[in-house]
């Protein structure tokens, strides 16, 4: 008997003591690894739909910057459309003009079509979302018909600054054409004509998927309110100049004493009716 | 005796280099993690003083003046983080200049993001100064109908 304890003693297996200093370190290199991991995925979460806005914001303004960069005279009345307006305590202005950056896919189509960047609500998601309408044809209204389409969503305000070559305006065009135009035209050149350059700004919401339950918070509950203004708006902000208004406005200048709109580049919608 | 005393456990130097290197191991991984952030940050900050240096150039462009010199400037509201620093030097030919804008993080002074270009603008004595400034002969024309 004593033999065999002397023998077993001899080649032991682990004592309790070692299995639990052995599994405590175990834990402590589980619980750490698993604290990196969680911090890992919890910023990945954070980081994608952030990316994501990024993304969006740099497309949309690409594709603003390239239409409003070959942008022509939208029609005799008005060449270039821009006006300022909230909707809520949200900026969404409008913008309304023509540009040769199309490319035809029908018979009875040019290098042209009619352009609207809007904002409106998504009646669903309640999100902001910026539309561009494009109508290739020439129609008589030339603020509406055509098609229309979304650039991005999750927007928390547009804006658009007109440049004339002195100074920025805030709007652009005659809005209700005809009336004060006359008196005032010689003082306020943002009333006709092409601006040099418009300065786009977006502003997007940082975090889109917490959007809904937030409002639905702020509807119920007042003290909420504050957690937007903890996180500012992402502000996008860049200049498209607008290369062909020089080319419409020399044209336009030259084509005014004749009949018109014959021989303009700026509007080579009016050559094909 | 001798036999159990040789593998009676681990030693305390034994223990010691066990958790220096899962310490190092798991600080590596929590770098990782950081590096991530901060150069998903920087990418943001990126993308938005790019947007807003191009546009810088374009308003240069839209502007059609040109004086050679350094300006500087708050980026506007929202982009309080951001300001620009923009430099025009004459670039050896008569009338192309050589631009420079900058756009440094306005709390650090950190340079975030640069754009270089070449601009060139009709040198003001050589043709009667009839298209010197294209774009406020422009304007004029359409202030005066």
């Amino acid at each position: 008997m004593k033999t065999l304890q002397s023998r077993a003693s001899f080649r032991r297996a682990f004592t309790l003591i070692e299995v639990v200093i052995s599994a405590a370190l175990m834990a402590l290199i589980i619980v750490s690894a698993y604290l990196c991991l969680n911090a890992a995925v919890s910023s990945q979460k954070m980081i994608e739909p952030r990316s994501t806005v990024f993304q969006n914001a740099r497309v949309a303004m690409s594709l603003v910057a390239a239409d409003l960069r070959c942008a022509c005279p939208l029609s005799k009345d008005s060449a270039f459309l821009g006006m300022h307006r909230m909707m809520g305590t949200v900026e969404a202005d409008n913008l309304d003009f023509a540009t040769h950056n199309y490319t035809p896919r029908r018979p009875r189509e040019g290098d042209y079509c009619q352009v609207s960047l809007y904002l409106d609500k998504d009646p669903e998601s309640g999100q902001y979302v910026l539309y561009r309408r494009r109508n290739p044809a020439i129609a008589l209204d030339p603020l509406a018909g055509g098609t229309r389409e979304e650039i991005a969503r999750g927007l928390l305000g547009l804006r658009f600054d007109y440049y004339d070559g002195f100074d920025w305006y805030e709007s652009w065009g005659e809005v209700d054409r005809r009336s004060k135009a006359q008196t005032s035209r010689r003082e306020r050149y943002n009333l006709e004509g092409m601006p040099q350059a418009v300065r786009i700004t977006l502003m997007f919401d940082p975090n889109p998927k917490s959007k809904p339950a937030d409002s639905s918070v702020t509807a119920a509950s007042s003290p909420s309110t504050e957690e937007p203004a903890t996180e500012p708006p992402l502000v996008f902000q860049t200049v498209a100049r607008l290369n062909l208004a020089m080319a419409a406005q020399n044209a336009s200048a030259s084509g005014s004493d004749t009949s018109g709109q014959s021989a303009t580049p700026g509007t080579p919608g009016g050559s094909t009716q | 005796m001798n036999a159990t005393r040789c593998n009676s456990g681990f030693s305390l130097v034994e223990v010691m280099c066990a958790i220096l290197i899962l310490g190092i191991a798991l600080a590596g991984l929590t770098q990782g993690v950081t590096t991530a952030l901060t150069s998903s940050k920087e990418s943001e900050l990126q993308t938005t003083a790019a947007l807003y240096a191009a546009g810088q150039i374009e308003s240069l462009r839209a502007e059609g003046y040109l004086s050679d010199g350094e300006t500087q400037g708050d980026c506007g509201e929202g982009l309080s983080l951001y300001r620009w620093t923009q430099s025009i030097t004459s670039a050896g030919i008569d009338g192309l200049h050589q631009v420079e804008v900058v756009v440094e993080n306005a709390k650090t002074g950190q340079s975030i993001y640069e754009l270089q270009t070449l601009l060139f603008q009709q040198p003001v004595d050589s043709s009667g100064g009839g298209s010197r400034r294209p774009s406020e002969s422009g304007a004029r024309k359409r202030g005066g109908r």
